[in-house]
């Protein structure tokens, strides 16, 4: 019976218990799953905002790509602009038209200039007689289809005194390119204008190097140098006979240290190798200059009677012109990828051009190897010495080539 | 002075003044008729000219209108034309893009080595610059390739797996025989494909298919020169190419150094005795000091055929352990291994240095390689790429016994 009681009791005291706790713990399971429903909105909405923020983040900075690169673009096309009305500015009117001074390297004149001033003329219909070439070394002949009038620098300057100043302008401009009208290049036209009257226009090559500057650095496209350089095959007068006594069949060979062949001993033993075994096959004419006008020193080897050096008896004022004759006279021409190496297949010579580094001819390499194929100009090789070695090709030693160092 | 004498003394200064009055009136006159002379001459002149000159007006005119006429036709070829065939398949991408159906990319029946220099950088591009998730993605290809579009598609059909390899090869000559080894445009051969694709492998779904054609398209202004190097960083993404495992064969035992060789022909290489000794004299050179692999396949799925040099001491030819549906797959990972790469410049050659191994290009005309090695030098910069040397066998005929 006190069981019973005592039962109904306990029964009484937890329904009670029950009834008056159980409000508080469904508010408080309300109250958890509130907070925690909140907390999942809380956070589904960050993360959507985040998710919304990564994308506005993307797309702004995708805009700020695009607004860069169409800023660069109307920069480039600036610039442009900016050198076609400057040459615009040049040609019209009557007055003679000085083209140059060129005092950068061979190379660039040879694959860019030249061709460029030939565009010029061309587009703008100029008579050869308003134009007055302005180089040096001898080089009319480069421009012999533009005019025939050309002014060569070493008559105004001793090549000691223009190798100096020039290598000055360089250290100033930070670049051996003629970016600009440098003093140099001032004292070199009031020459041209003693010579072809005060009211003269001047041609400068910083017109070409600011135009193909956007060639090089890859903002234009083939097409465009197409169409600012015409391109021809060249045609130079043979040598005088007696002028300098050269084999009957040759090659004409010239090395010189540069970027892309930089001087090292295992270059130096391979370029003499190479030059050894080409004079087994054929008498070799070295084309070495003794002539320091530039940063781009020639590697020498030893005459020994199948290799001849001319170095003695080229002028300063005609060694490029006569190199160009001696190229022309050749049946195969071997050098340094870069100066003559260029014009040389625009004379109708096989030729190869050596380098161990191409990566500073990437641009003019594509230039070369297009335009030669459209000119049918002669063949032009590129000989990477770097890739012999990996293949098992070496340029071992021989007996044949002088032991004499060769100096660059 | 008398009246006589002042009468003649005036006389005489009227005669004077007379005089000189007709002088200077005749002098005046001869003026004015040379003056007269002059203008009329001139105004014949004038009007000669002026005549002259609307007679040339027409001719003068119509070169002038011939000269704009030729330079907007020029500006619309290299200009307009390829900036209106740009947006359109730009537009053409975006719409493929948008929703959640897979994306077939391919099928890819043209050149290995524009697969890989071109066709993989363009889709990583094209997943990256219109957020496509790759797992949408198929790629369609042949020779196992599935590693190449690794973070490009999440699944890989194999061609070959389609077709029979012998059917494959007719099929794709026929193609190639009616248009352009170029996919330049989707043959009938690729919607075959396609379908086949769809059955098998989408429940029959019709495939939203990025056709190959559209790189084609779009590229081609640069092989042409209307484009600049600059266009490629902008439709391209470079990017190493990295092979996981090893994944031979059984049975194939490589040398733990070895030289991988693959000379195949082509216009690069044309097959001529001459150039079959040369390669057969390097590859005996390379084999001295190395041991040569040579990726032979000895399959004929395309026009290329590929050198052999059986009888060279210390050459193993991988030929026996190629199966159609796994030689590029095999080849790849043979290349990732070796020490070097040599073959003809195209195809597996522009491979080798995006996995690694440092490769050296030969051939013997660069007529059609110009642009696709500035592109390569370039791509090849861009992701920090192995080495990449060409070697021109017509300079080292000039070389002749130099080269030991």
């Amino acid at each position: 019976m006190s069981r019973t009681v005592w039962q109904r009791v306990d029964t009484l005291a937890r329904q009670t218990k029950r009834s008056l706790f159980a409000a508080t713990r469904r508010r408080v399971k309300l109250a958890r799953h509130g907070s925690r429903d909140a907390a999942t909105h809380a956070a589904g909405l960050l993360r959507r905002m985040s998710k919304r923020m990564a994308s506005m983040r993307t797309a702004y900075s995708r805009w700020r790509y695009r607004t860069h690169r169409l800023q660069e673009q109307w920069t480039s096309h600036r610039q442009e602009w900016s050198v076609e009305r400057e040459i615009e500015r040049v040609v019209s009117g009557s007055a003679p038209i000085v083209i140059g001074p060129w005092v950068s390297e061979v190379g660039y004149e040879a694959l860019y200039w030249v061709p460029f001033v030939r565009w010029v003329k061309a587009a703008y219909r100029l008579k050869p007689e308003r134009l007055l070439v302005l180089s040096r070394g001898g080089v009319d002949s480069w421009y012999g289809d533009i005019t025939p009038n050309y002014l060569e620098i070493f008559d105004a300057l001793t090549p000691a005194e223009f190798a100096a100043r020039n290598l000055e302008r360089s250290a100033a401009e930070g670049t051996s390119k003629q970016y600009g009208v440098s003093d140099l290049d001032r004292l070199l036209l009031e020459r041209a204008r003693a010579h072809a009257g005060a009211d003269v226009q001047v041609l400068h090559p910083s017109l070409m190097y600011r135009l193909f500057k956007q060639f090089w650095s890859g903002h234009r496209p083939q097409g465009f140098l197409d169409s600012h350089t015409r391109y021809v095959r060249l045609q130079v007068p043979p040598l005088d006979e007696g002028a300098i006594a050269l084999p009957r069949d040759y090659v004409a060979v010239k090395l010189y240290a540069a970027r892309s062949l930089a001087d090292t001993p295992e270059h130096r033993t391979m370029l003499r190798t190479m030059v050894g075994a080409l004079a087994e096959r054929w008498p070799v004419v070295l084309l070495d200059t003794g002539l320091n006008l530039d940063d781009h020193a020639d590697y020498r080897f030893e005459d020994d009677g199948r290799i001849v050096s001319v170095r003695a008896q080229l002028d300063p004022v005609t060694n490029l012109g006569v190199q160009t004759q001696i190229i022309a006279g050749a049946r195969a021409f071997v050098g340094t990828c870069g100066s003559v190496a260029w014009l040389a297949p625009m004379l109708g010579i096989d030729t190869t051009a050596v380098f161990t580094d191409a990566r500073f001819l990437h641009s003019h390499l594509q230039v070369a190897r297009r335009v030669y194929h459209v000119l049918n100009a002669g063949r032009f090789s590129p000989l990477d010495l770097s890739a012999l070695e990996p293949v098992g090709l070496t340029l071992a030693a021989r007996a044949v080539v002088s032991s004499g160092t060769p100096q660059p | 002075m008398s009246a006589f004498e002042l009468v003649a003394n005036l006389t005489r200064v009227a005669a004077n003044r007379i005089g000189r009055a007709g002088r200077h009136a005749s002098k005046r006159a001869r003026r004015l008729w040379r003056i007269g002379q002059r203008s009329a001459s001139s105004s014949a002149h004038s009007g000669r000219r002026a005549v002259a000159d609307a007679l040339a007006l027409p001719a003068r005119t119509g070169k002038a209108a011939y000269r704009l006429r030729k330079r907007a036709a020029r500006f619309r070829e290299h200009v307009v034309d390829p900036w209106l065939e740009q947006r359109e398949i730009e537009s053409t991408l975006a719409v493929l893009a948008r929703g959640r159906e897979p994306i077939v990319v391919g099928p890819w029946l043209s050149e290995v080595g524009y697969e890989v220099l071109y066709w993989r950088p363009f889709l990583r591009w094209m997943v990256t610059r219109y957020d496509i998730d790759p797992a949408r993605v198929v790629a369609v290809s042949r020779g196992g390739v599935s590693a190449w579009y690794d973070g490009i598609a999440g699944r890989y059909v194999e061609m070959l797996d389609l077709f029979e390899p012998d059917d494959f090869a007719a099929r794709n000559e026929r193609r190639r025989g009616t248009g352009d080894q170029k996919q330049l445009a989707e043959a009938e051969f690729d919607a075959e494909v396609l379908a086949r694709v769809s059955a098998r492998h989408l429940d029959g779904r019709p495939a939203r298919a990025c056709h190959p054609s559209l790189m084609f398209r779009l590229f081609r202004r640069f092989w042409f020169g209307d484009r600049s190097l600059d266009f490629f960083d902008t439709h391209m993404r470079f990017e190493r190419l990295s092979v996981v495992g090893s994944g031979l064969p059984s049975g194939l035992d490589l040398p733990p150094r070895f030289a991988a060789v693959k000379f195949y022909t082509g216009p690069a290489m044309p097959d001529t005795p001459e150039l079959r000794q040369t390669l057969r004299t390097l590859v005996s050179r390379l084999a001295v000091d190395t041991p040569v692999v040579v990726l032979d396949t000895g399959l004929t799925l395309d026009e290329h055929r590929d050198f052999l040099f059986e009888g060279v001491p210390n050459v193993t030819a991988l030929r026996s352990r190629l199966t159609p549906a796994d030689n590029l797959a095999i080849q790849t990972r043979v290349i990732a291994q070796a020490s070097l790469f040599v073959g003809t410049c195209g195809s597996l050659a522009w491979l080798a240095p995006m996995v690694g191994t440092p490769t050296v290009g030969v051939f013997a005309d660069d007529r059609f390689l110009g642009p696709h090695l500035f592109v390569a030098r370039h791509a090849y910069r861009q992701m920090g790429a192995a080495t990449f040397s060409t070697l021109d066998l017509a300079a080292l005929g000039v070389l002749g016994r130099a080269i030991g």
